[in-house]
């Protein structure tokens, strides 16, 4: 059996990724709707609701576990994720991410939420979208800089508690291996206890000056 | 050293350091050159088309919007990539995503493989790996500057991208079930394998003027292999040669799918196996010095054999072959193939009792077929048009681990086989598929839909093949349970455009996008294709009869459907059908279908299924006139494609000269409409026709498609001229003329399409 990641003894556990997901769920999974999602992400495209260059809108429903509806941008993508049977809200970095890896994750957090806070806002009005922000999905496809290993888990891990104190103040989380044993390194970080935290009131914790 | 919070790290290992041992020096040397290559074009040292041509060799291709221009619904943009003055082709932006072809020489993967695809599929790609119907895989949104990174790691599994598309001999296909299939004549996967590794590179298949793609079969009746739609294909022949039972290949050349579908020519009942690479070597030689170079649109294999005659194409290949220099590479994989490999992979331990539940029960019935070796199975994987997640792959190449032996091979309509499962395996299998959500029994149905990636990722599509399978899966599912086990075999194949990349021309039911100005809007729309014929290696092709708005589609499938099983005699196939019903009486069943509601009354026809935005035409981004309703020219259009299917209804009866008239005076009736518009009071005869469409039209390049530019214009001329020398009207060129004049009148329509959208409002 070959697997392309890095050999753990020679790594050098961490470098910035070029690459790292962020996921958030759905509050309520039957509150996805493949046209009404397509149509809002067209007309993000037209209204530039996200930073980045924003390319095409791509249908991939028909997949299950699949990317659901994706936004591609030149920069990162974003998608109604079923991975694990769970549908959520995912973005990608894809490339030009800058900084280090803290800097690097907080980026990618603070693009999700954004973008979560604009599903929640633009779906307000009818059958509103929800997400809930009690938890997230991690996940590194960029093997080189972030191998899959225990001490890249546990790199990260402290560099995501560092980020979470910025954005959710003292609520502790746990963080846990998930996926496919030859899968990127796949965190899932639940917090424990119930915050009353919203998308909307977590952005501003995400940002840089805030932390 | 880059720094990590205040932790000091070394810069990350180069995935070319770190495989580079893996990779083999020459394959090591070609990637860095071509790395080389993408720096040399960055800093401005090699031309656009010189680069273009180097990285298609390698399977790195654009993708839809390439150009840096969109329509987003309201209007067309430019998308504003970091890079904006860099090209990587001919009006093609660095920046912008494209798609990268893997070849996988007859869809063959093995578990390790499938686990760096699914790597790669996930880091440079959108996580999805798409199967083609070429059994190629492609990623799509691949940034131009991780391809390098991309090969290293596909090249150290044994996976390459090299010809994958280019001018070369593209991916070798062969049946899926080649060595495992109850009805072959022998297991053709090691001459697949051989003429693979031969032409790969080879110095004689560098200088063609299109592709070539070869195709091996192990049995003539069955679909796997598609041999006659091949440019080059064998398919498996055991012959007694003074008292020996010898192994060769029914031989076929020139066929191909595209604008204009070629059924291939029997080159040779019985070629020997030690002749098939020299075989394959001298139709690369003649094909390279005699084939067309300069008209793109006539450069394919096919349109050589159909100039030359198949005897004179023979004699000069035969000829060629003659003064070949023995090469020891022609025999030296026969030793292999000899010391014979048709036992199993594994031994059967056990029982094969096993309780199925009733979901069990349905994928055993329609997943589930007997290998030739006793106690074994094949299972198909479905996969929604062709689309399969990274984590699925994985997941699936755990299970090609544990119960396959570590074979798995792609299909030519886009699933995975499972080959050499023990039958009392079976149901931990479907358990294992059923927690990777693959085990939906709808393998090879009428909803296991063939479409090709049109208005999603091509930048040729012109209306949304993918878009219309997914409406048609949901629609059919719907009314599933009842259909009738005959409507259940059938198969509908969608292409996007002219270009039958979703092979529509062999489907029981065909779609091809085409767009039609209605109500001074363009509307996309389907070309409905019946009477194709999948089986015997794609045996025969069949004919658009009517085109039909997007959105009615559905209907029509579902009238075309009913039609059959109300109408049908006895046990009568959907082909027999077809013939002895006629096109026109379909024409007419669907004729009401044709109409197109105005825009306030359903704006739902003016868009592309699962696209909200407003179709244009290409991206274009030319504001809509809505000035006109009909006009004179959608009218003569019209009747000019009337003609068309009257051509078609002759040639069905056996008229082939008449219908070869029909369809010249089809494409007469479109150059006079246009013409007219530029030359008021211009007459009927040919001459003067031809020659104002010259004048107005061709001469002017306003004729001329944006992408194939004169080729449509130029059919005009040939057929015209035809006329002129006398034209032997055999069923194949009127079938062929038949369809060089239903896409002249396309052209027709988008030059009008194109002209109209300038038109002041
Ligand atoms: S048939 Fe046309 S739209 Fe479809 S992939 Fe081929 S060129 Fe593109």
């Amino acid at each position: 059996m070959t697997t392309q990641a890095a050999p753990e003894a020679e790594a050098p556990v961490l470098s910035e990724p070029q690459r790292l997901g962020v996921k958030l769920f759905l509050q309520d999974q039957e509150m996805f709707d493949r046209d009404r999602m397509i149509e809002l992400f067209h007309r993000w495209i037209q209204e530039d609701r996200l930073p980045g260059t924003l390319i095409d809108v791509h249908d991939y429903t028909h997949v299950p576990g699949g990317p659901g509806v994706l936004l591609v941008a030149h920069e990162w993508h974003l998608r109604t994720d079923e991975a694990g049977g769970r549908i959520g809200l995912e973005y990608e970095l894809k490339r030009e991410g800058t900084g280090t890896v803290a800097e690097r994750l907080r980026g990618a957090v603070l693009s999700l939420l954004e973008a979560g806070a604009a599903l929640e806002q633009d779906t307000s009005e009818n059958n509103p979208v929800r997400l809930g922000v009690g938890e997230m999905i991690f996940r590194f496809s960029d093997r080189l800089a972030v191998p899959a290993t225990d001490a890249a888990f546990d790199e990260i891990t402290n560099e995501l508690e560092n980020l979470f104190s910025d954005i959710y103040g003292d609520t502790q989380f746990e963080f846990e291996r998930v996926g496919h044993e030859r899968g990127p390194l796949t965190i899932h970080a639940k917090g424990l206890g119930d915050g009353d935290w919203t998308v909307e009131g977590l952005v501003s914790g995400a940002r840089p000056s805030a932390g | 050293m880059t720094t990590n919070g205040n932790a000091e790290v070394p810069e990350p290992h180069q995935w070319k350091d770190r495989l580079g041992s893996l990779l083999g020096g020459k394959l090591s040397r070609e990637i860095d050159a071509f790395e080389g290559q993408i720096e040399q074009k960055r800093e401005g040292k090699l031309s656009d088309e010189v680069f273009a041509e180097m990285r298609l060799r390698r399977g790195v291709y654009g993708q839809r919007y390439d150009n840096g221009q969109r329509h987003d619904g309201l209007s067309s943009r430019e998308l504003d990539f970091p890079n904006a003055e860099l090209t990587k082709g001919p009006g093609t932006l660095w920046d912008a995503p494209g798609m990268v072809r893997i070849k996988n020489p007859f869809g063959a993967m093995t578990a390790d493989q499938m686990d760096v695809l699914a790597d790669v599929g996930e880091e440079y790609a959108d996580s999805i790996l798409h199967v083609t119907t070429r059994q190629d895989i492609q990623l799509h949104f691949v940034h131009l500057e991780e391809t390098p990174d991309l090969m290293r790691r596909l090249g150290a599994a044994g996976i390459t991208t090299h010809e994958a598309c280019g001018n070369v001999v593209r991916n070798v296909t062969a049946c899926h079930l080649s060595g495992v299939c109850t009805t072959q004549t022998f297991d053709v996967t090691p001459y697949a394998t051989a003429v693979s590794d031969f032409l790969l590179g080879h110095p004689d298949a560098q200088e063609f003027g299109r592709k070539v793609k070869p195709a091996f079969s192990g049995c003539a009746d069955r679909p796997c292999g598609l041999v006659k739609m091949h440019d080059i294909g064998g398919i498996a022949r055991v012959r007694e040669v003074d008292g020996v039972q010898r192994r060769g290949f029914e031989f076929y050349v020139g066929g191909g799918l595209g604008a204009v579908p070629h059924q291939a020519a029997l080159f040779d009942e019985f070629v020997p196996e030690e002749e098939l690479l020299p075989l394959c070597q001298s139709i690369s030689r003649v094909f390279a010095k005699l084939g067309e170079k300069d008209v793109r649109s006539r450069a394919r294999l096919k349109f050589l054999v159909a100039k030359l005659g198949i005897e004179e194409f023979r004699r000069l290949v035969l000829e060629d072959r003659e003064g070949l220099a023995h090469d020891p590479r022609w025999t030296a994989f026969l030793d292999d193939v000899h010391k014979g490999n048709d036992g199993p992979l594994w031994q059967i331990e056990g029982g094969n009792s096993f309780e199925a539940s009733p979901e069990m029960e349905a994928w055993l019935g329609a997943n589930v077929s007997s290998q030739r070796q006793t106690g074994y199975k094949v299972v198909m994987v479905y996969l929604p048009l062709g689309d399969i997640t990274s984590d699925q792959t994985r997941g699936l190449a755990d299970v090609a681990r544990r119960f396959t032996g570590d074979t798995v091979r792609m299909t030519v309509e886009q699933n995975m086989a499972l080959r050499w499962v023990r039958e009392s395996d079976l149901p931990e299998v479907y358990q294992a598929l059923v927690e990777l959500d693959l085990a939906d029994a709808r393998a090879e149905s009428i909803t296991d839909i063939t479409a090709c990636p049109g208005t999603d990722t091509c930048k040729l599509g012109i209306s949304s093949s993918r878009g219309l399978a997914r409406t048609l899966m949901d629609h059919l599912d719907e009314s599933n349970q009842e259909l009738d086990e005959v409507i259940r075999g059938l198969r509908i194949k969608i292409s996007g455009c002219f270009n039958s990349c979703g092979q529509h021309h062999m489907a029981d039911i065909g779609f091809w996008g085409v767009s039609r100005k209605r109500n001074g809007y363009n509307v996309p729309h389907f070309q409905i294709v019946l009477g194709g014929q999948w089986s015997e290696n794609a045996g025969s092709y069949g004919l658009a009869i009517v085109a039909v708005p997007g959105r009615n589609i559905p209907a029509a499938t579902d009238r075309i459907i009913q039609h059959y099983v109300d109408q049908r005699e006895g046990d009568e196939g959907f082909q027999d059908f077809i013939a002895r019903v006629g096109k026109p009486a379909f024409r007419t069943l669907l004729q009401d279908l044709v109409e197109v509601p105005t825009y306030e009354e359903d704006r739902s026809f003016y868009s592309n299924w699962g696209d909200p935005r407003e179709f244009t035409l290409g991206d274009m981004g030319i504001g809509e006139c809505a000035g006109q309703v009909v006009s004179p020219v959608e009218f003569g259009l019209q009747a000019s494609e009337r003609e068309v299917f009257e051509a078609q209804d002759r040639l069905d009866q056996g008229d082939s000269s008449g219908a070869a008239d029909i369809a010249y005076r089809a494409m007469l009736i479109a150059a006079r409409t246009l013409a007219r518009e530029k030359q008021s009071g211009l007459g009927e005869d040919p001459e003067e026709v031809v020659d104002a469409f010259k004048t107005h039209l061709f001469d002017t390049g306003l004729f001329h498609d944006p992408y194939a530019g004169a080729k449509f214009g130029t059919y005009l001329f040939r057929v015209h001229g035809e006329g002129k020398n006398g034209f032997e009207a055999t069923p194949e060129r009127a079938r062929q003329r038949i369809e060089e004049a239903q896409l002249f009148i396309e052209a027709a329509h988008s030059y009008h399409v194109r002209t109209a959208e300038v038109l002041p409002v």
